[in-house]
């Protein structure tokens, strides 16, 4: 076609001179101008430097088209609206308008391609311009040889008509692709097949740049990786990164190497940690029960140093993560919860049933469902709670799943379930404690051993059992705190009856041998007949066949303040949490001796300051400098003052001998200020007699061990 | 498995039977406490507040009745809550071995 008869048909189309409105000659000559354009426009829309028509030439066009061709009028406004955006976007220009063209463009592209006729008779194309699609999806290898053949037939009997818009949609999009590429902005790839309808620049942009990123992104947290692993290598330069491409940077990031002094050093402080953490857990149980403390730190005596480190290490660790859970509580709201559990699970539960609780927890912990069923249906299988929460969560399970319950489901529905019991009754007032776990856990104020007790009263001799372990075991687990409260003494004198009575008739309580003190492994001893003689039993606790402790008879024995040692002059050792239990021997505590004389309580203040002086003043020199000791910081110091430290925490902290953070520290804080209080305490233990209470502070056992030793004897204290 | 088999079991996986009996029996408390305390600690943190105070209130009657329905209502999956706990306190454990001041 050349521009002269161009023009005459443009001049025609225009109504300037011509007469060929639209005739069939006319219309196919229009065809192929604008389709010989559109070609041009989509092949290569943005190199296109020179439009093939000027904006003038293409309304001539569309005036000539109007009312006969509108889906030419389609493809120029979406060619218009195309490179209108293309325009912004590299500009970055307006955005309101940006999505105003991108909406325009989907909406144009629908109006092109309208959905309901794909697959049909379908969308009027023209044959060029689908040729030349089918060129480049050809080369694009987009289409297969059977729809290629498919469109080849449809243009050939389709008179303009494509049978099946949407192979013409998929030769179109794999065009569009390709002119994409010649733009340079994105290199040439094998494209995959064009299943879906046309992707949009936008589209096509956003996944261009999100790819470009991830590739970044990936780049930038192999080289940090790589650097993170060499050593030596030095410290990269900071680079500006995503939030997100920073978080995976950090995730992975190697830790260094420590050195062995570093190693040595944490490991020391670890081991200091835990031994503070030890010395809690003992006070813990100190206060809630004296006479077992006195028991453990008696045993704890005569151990190997390897056996005090694992004690110590273990314990530790355990204590540690208690004070974690409450921490969290108390974040959370819940200490006084959680403390009540505690509490519950402290004094409520008899030891050896504690066993068998642990282990279900620690079974079902580890996904031993059954031994953690096992062991938590013994012992909480009758209980009101545990049946509630099992049948709870076997509901749930049946509705959740339309089934009943699998053994595996029912051993670690049963194993939660009796965990939860022990949570949720602990939470309940007391007066339900009995209501839900009575018939299988005895309250510390039971008269006796409950009849459904779970506890079993025969007992299985294993190696090292004797009938006398094994009655304490028996009375440990039917009565729980009621007993262990009881003074060593007291328990030996129990223990022993209940063995007197087996060894007056071994075989009676199912021994095979006559002699109670020939017990073979896996030979069984039945206590049922001695622990339901309610007379037998409430005599040994009531007192009558032996003496029932008071209150100061279970004091705890002091701490070994292990000074003696120590010659004179030198800085005493750290001391460590060991205890010396109150011997046979040993001093017990007085009863209280009220202050009502105000000679003695004056003398008492005034020896307190003496000591107090001795042990924290300075004298200076020629009366320059002199200090006293109880207007010294160290002493008297609101926070770090001895005065107002609890004894406990005093024998429990262990200020470091170097000032970690090179500022000087008072008091409790300070070394050599704290071996003088260690000393103090010491002493007024050793002179007195007499023992700190929980909780007491420095300054209240000082006056309390003046005043109880000037009452008895009225003299000062050997300071 | 009877009360003394269970004890050696659970005594030997802690790593302690060089430990004499009341030592032992100090630290299979004290992490039984410990337990206790997690798992109460992950039921009632997912409460919020106005359903705590609901359980206070529903507790001081003890009616079973309204516990379970109360539980069932605001803890749903209670149990799959209770197992991750076990574990995570179990693995706690393990791990305390570990040097402390990582998590100081």
């Amino acid at each position: 076609m050349d521009n002269t008869l161009e023009r005459q048909i443009l001049d025609s189309a225009n109504g300037a001179g011509g007469s060929m409105e639209t005739s069939p000659e006319a219309l196919r000559v229009i065809e192929d101008l604008i389709a010989s354009a559109d070609k041009a426009a989509i092949v290569t829309p943005a190199s296109a430097e020179k439009p093939f028509a000027t904006p003038e030439e293409k309304e001539e066009i569309r005036s000539a088209l109007k009312g006969k061709e509108d889906w030419k009028e389609v493809d120029f406004k979406l060619e218009e609206a195309f490179n209108e955006l293309k325009g912004l976007e590299r500009s970055q220009g307006d955005p309101a308008r940006i999505k105003e063209l991108r909406t325009k463009i989907d909406a144009l592209k629908e109006q092109k391609f309208p959905s309901e006729v794909r697959g049909g008779r379908g969308t009027k194309g023209n044959p060029d311009e689908i040729k030349g699609a089918i060129e480049a999806a050809k080369q694009e290898t987009t289409l297969s040889p059977s729809s290629d053949a498919q469109l080849l037939k449809s243009l050939e009997t389709g008179e303009g008509f494509v049978a099946g818009g949407e192979e013409a949609e998929k030769a179109i999009a794999a065009l569009i692709e390709k002119s994409e590429a010649a733009e340079g902005e994105k290199p040439a790839e094998p494209s995959a097949p064009v299943v879906a309808p046309l992707r949009s620049n936008y589209e096509a942009a956003i996944a261009r740049i999100e790819e470009r990123e991830a590739a970044e992104r990936e780049e930038a947290l192999a080289k940090n990786l790589k650097e993170a692993l060499v050593p030596g290598a030095p410290t990269p330069e900071p680079v500006v990164l995503q939030a997100e491409t920073a978080a995976k940077i950090e995730e992975p990031r190697i830790r260094p190497v420590l050195s062995r002094e570093e190693m040595e050093k944490i490991a020391a402080k670890n081991a200091e940690t835990r031994e503070r953490a030890t010395f809690s857990a003992l006070n813990k149980i100190n206060e809630r029960n004296p006479a077992e403390a006195e028991k453990l730190l008696k045993v704890m005596g005569p151990l190997s140093v390897e056996q005090k480190a694992l004690f110590q290490n273990v314990l530790g660790k355990v204590e540690l993560q208690d004070q974690k859970v409450e921490a969290a509580a108390e974040k959370k709201g819940l200490l006084d919860k959680v403390r009540k559990v505690g509490e519950f699970w402290n004094t409520k539960v008899p030891k050896s049933l504690k066993y068998t609780i642990a282990a279900g927890m620690f079974a079902a912990g580890g996904g031993a469902w059954a031994a953690g069923y096992v062991v938590t249906s013994r012992v909480l299988g009758g209980a009101g709670m545990f049946v509630t929460l099992d049948t709870l969560f076997k509901n749930r399970h049946e509705k959740r799943t339309g089934g009943e319950r699998s053994k595996t489901d029912e051993a670690r529905h049963a194993a939660f379930a009796g965990i939860g019991a022990m949570a949720v009754v602990a939470l309940l007032p007391a007066a339900f404690h009995e209501l839900f776990v009575g018939d299988i856990i005895p309250t510390a104020g039971a008269a006796a051993p409950h009849e459904a007790m779970a506890a079993s009263y025969a007992e299985t001799a294993q190696a090292g059992d004797s009938v006398w372990k094994l009655a304490q075991h028996q009375l440990e687990a039917h009565y729980g705190e009621r007993f262990t409260s009881l003074s060593p003494d007291q328990q030996r004198v129990f223990i022993d009856a209940v063995k007197d009575r087996v060894a007056t008739d071994p075989q009676h309580f199912g021994m095979a041998s006559a002699n109670a003190d020939t017990l073979g492994i896996g030979e069984k001893v039945n206590f049922e007949e001695i622990f339901k003689d309610k007379q037998f039993m409430e005599d040994h606790f009531s007192g009558t066949s032996h003496h029932v402790a008071t209150p100061h008879e279970v004091m705890p024995g002091h701490m070994n303040l292990d000074l003696a040692a120590t010659p004179e002059g030198e800085a005493p050792g750290p001391l460590t949490w060991e205890r010396v239990p109150v011997g046979e021997n040993a001093p017990t505590m007085p009863q209280e001796i009220a202050p009502t004389d105000p000679g003695i309580v004056a003398a008492a203040q005034k020896t307190t300051h003496d000591f107090v002086n001795n042990i924290f003043g300075t004298k200076g020199v020629f009366g320059f400098g002199a200090q006293d000791g109880m207007n010294t910081i160290d002493w008297k110091d609101p926070q770090v003052g001895f005065a107002n430290q609890s004894v406990d925490k005093v024998l429990g902290v262990h200020p470091s001998s170097v000032s970690e953070d090179g500022a000087r520290h008072f008091g409790i804080e300070d070394y050599s200020a704290h071996q003088k209080a260690l000393t103090a305490l010491k002493q007024v233990a050793e002179d007195t007699g007499v023992t700190h209470r929980p909780g007491e502070t420095m300054l209240a056992y000082f006056n309390r061990a003046a005043i109880e030793t000037l009452s008895k004897t009225p003299t000062t204290l050997n300071v | 498995m009877n009360d003394q088999e269970l004890r050696v079991t659970l005594v030997k996986e802690l790593g302690i039977e060089e430990l004499p009996d009341e030592a032992q029996d100090a630290i299979v408390s004290k992490l039984g406490e410990v337990i206790l305390k997690s798992v109460t600690l992950a039921i009632f943190e997912k409460l919020p507040e106005e359903a705590r105070q609901e359980f206070d209130a529903i507790s001081v009657t003890g009616d079973q009745a309204r516990i379970q329905e109360f539980l069932g209502r605001t803890v749903p999956d209670m149990d799959l809550l209770m197992e991750e706990e076990l574990k995570k306190t179990l693995l706690a454990f393990r791990e305390g071995d570990q040097l402390i001041s990582d998590s100081e």
